[in-house]
């Protein structure tokens, strides 16, 4: 979750300028060239940080296919570090292409020599290039402002803002990740979902806590207000990793477990439980042939639980 | 980690700066990425880390720092020094460390500072409380779910 942001970008802008990229040397001329338009220049990274999950939903959507592409023409080779960087490295390009996009944009309009407008042209086949890979993104980039709108929609509970500070575009990004598999049904649920996610009365940052509840929590979490029970209850990713032991074993029964893997919706890849006298052969076949990707299973002390089972 | 003694100029959302040894910063993975790509100075402008909070964040960088450095402070003692950092944040202020810890990608801050508002929070009370939201479920629903989640909760 390596949140990137604009400063970055805007100075490897000018450091890198001199890089083979005939777009960062189109960027760069202009740079030099129209020094009253420098002002725009800046801007554009600023702003584009702060869209909401734009870096993020950018990133990941890159994950197989576009990415291909855009190490090819990546200034430094990203993929050898881990993936968070990978993402940052990626958008930080995006942005810079954006960048010169608009860059391009102006200059068609003041015309100078010739120069110039070699290097508008080659900078609008460089954008087109990226324009192709941009468009399967951009879908993907509204998928995810739903679910993040739908985040900050279901968070947005009485109307008080809850203080602190919200202005932080990376909490939305990575929320936008937990609720991603989950946000069209919130937005279907609430009109109050388009609001965006800029007033959302549970702090964002509430979200990575949820990681570190138990079960028994999660549960509470639920019962809390609604937005978070819809979090809680469609964020497959919480009900990854199944672990029941004090003080819920002895409570557990076939119809709760079942329900309690149903929430993983088939990614469930470890369950434990631990002396849960209730369960029995018949649920836990039934939650394995739900759940195809459990690698890890332990039920030690379960005495319905037989070896047949 | 390389044991150069460059500093490292952190410079808040509130313009305050601070001086740190770069091994300090580079905990920080967004830092260092930032450092390894060389696009950056030494002053690295974090705008959305005020400068309470940064230097919250600089104190547990630091602290964890010498430990991997040296390796002379056990791991024990390190993890009382974390149970106090976070002991008496309250709960803006925990919460915005959260936020700092995943925008800078120090993992183990973020894990300590949600591993401490997990430990706080414990009923449904306390969550209410502690974050400040009203139950706005219907009867109905609220039987619903209380229902589903009976198991859990009968005592």
């Amino acid at each position: 979750m390596a949140l990137n942001f604009s400063h970055r970008h805007f100075s490897s802008h000018l450091s890198e300028e001199n890089k083979v990229s005939p777009m960062k040397i189109a960027n760069g001329y202009l740079i030099e060239g129209i020094s009253e338009r420098s002002g725009d220049i800046f801007s554009q990274p600023w702003c584009s940080s702060i869209e909401k999950g734009d870096c993020f939903d950018y990133g990941r959507s890159n994950g197989d296919s576009s990415s291909v592409d855009i190490l090819d023409v990546l200034p430094s080779d990203p993929f050898g570090m881990d993936i968070n960087n990978t993402f940052t490295a990626i958008t930080g390009w995006l942005e810079d292409l954006e960048v010169d996009y608009n860059q391009y944009g102006r200059d068609e309009i003041g015309i100078g020599d010739g120069n110039r407008q070699l290097f508008a042209g080659l900078s609008f086949i460089w954008n087109n290039a990226m324009r192709f890979q941009e468009f399967p993104e951009s879908n993907v980039y509204s998928n995810g402002s739903g679910s993040l709108n739908g985040f900050g929609g279901a968070f947005d509970g009485d109307g008080s803002c809850h203080g602190a500070f919200i202005s932080s575009s990376s909490v939305d990004e990575v929320l936008s990740l937990e609720v991603a598999r989950n946000g069209g049904e919130v937005v279907g649920s609430s009109d109050r979902c388009a609001d965006g996610g800029e007033n959302s009365n549970v702090h964002p940052a509430f979200g990575f806590c949820l990681y570190h509840l138990g079960i028994k929590d999660l549960l509470s979490v639920s019962m809390v207000c609604k937005s978070l029970q819809t979090s809680v209850r469609d964020d497959s990713l919480l009900w990854k990793h199944i672990h029941i032991c004090q003080p819920l074993n002895e409570k557990i029964t076939d119809e709760a477990l079942l329900h309690l893997t149903e929430r993983a919706q088939g990614t469930m890849q470890c369950l434990r439980l631990v002396d849960c006298p209730r369960i029995t052969d018949d649920c836990l076949k039934r939650v394995l042939e739900h759940n195809p990707q459990v690698v890890k299973l332990g039920v030690p002390g379960c005495t319905r639980i037989t070896i047949d089972g | 980690m390389s044991k150069s003694e460059k500093k490292i100029v952190l410079k808040s959302l509130d313009n305050e700066a601070f001086e740190v040894e770069k091994a300090v910063a580079l905990q920080s993975q967004t830092i260092w990425v930032m450092c390894e790509d060389k696009c950056v100075g030494n002053e690295i402008p974090l705008e959305n880390v005020t400068g309470q909070i940064l230097a919250k964040v600089i104190d547990y960088c630091k602290k964890h720092a010498v430990v991997d450095g040296d390796g002379d402070e056990s791991s024990e003692e390190l993890k009382n020094w974390d149970t106090e950092f976070t002991k008496n944040m309250d709960q803006s202020t925990l919460f915005n460390m959260i936020l700092a810890a995943n925008y800078l990608n120090i993992k183990s801050l973020l894990n300590l500072t949600c591993q401490a508002v997990a430990d706080k929070t414990k009923t449904i009370d306390e969550f209410h409380t502690f974050l400040n939201i009203e139950n706005n479920f219907t009867p109905e629903e609220e039987a619903q779910i209380c229902q589903e989640n009976l198991w859990a909760f009968d005592d």
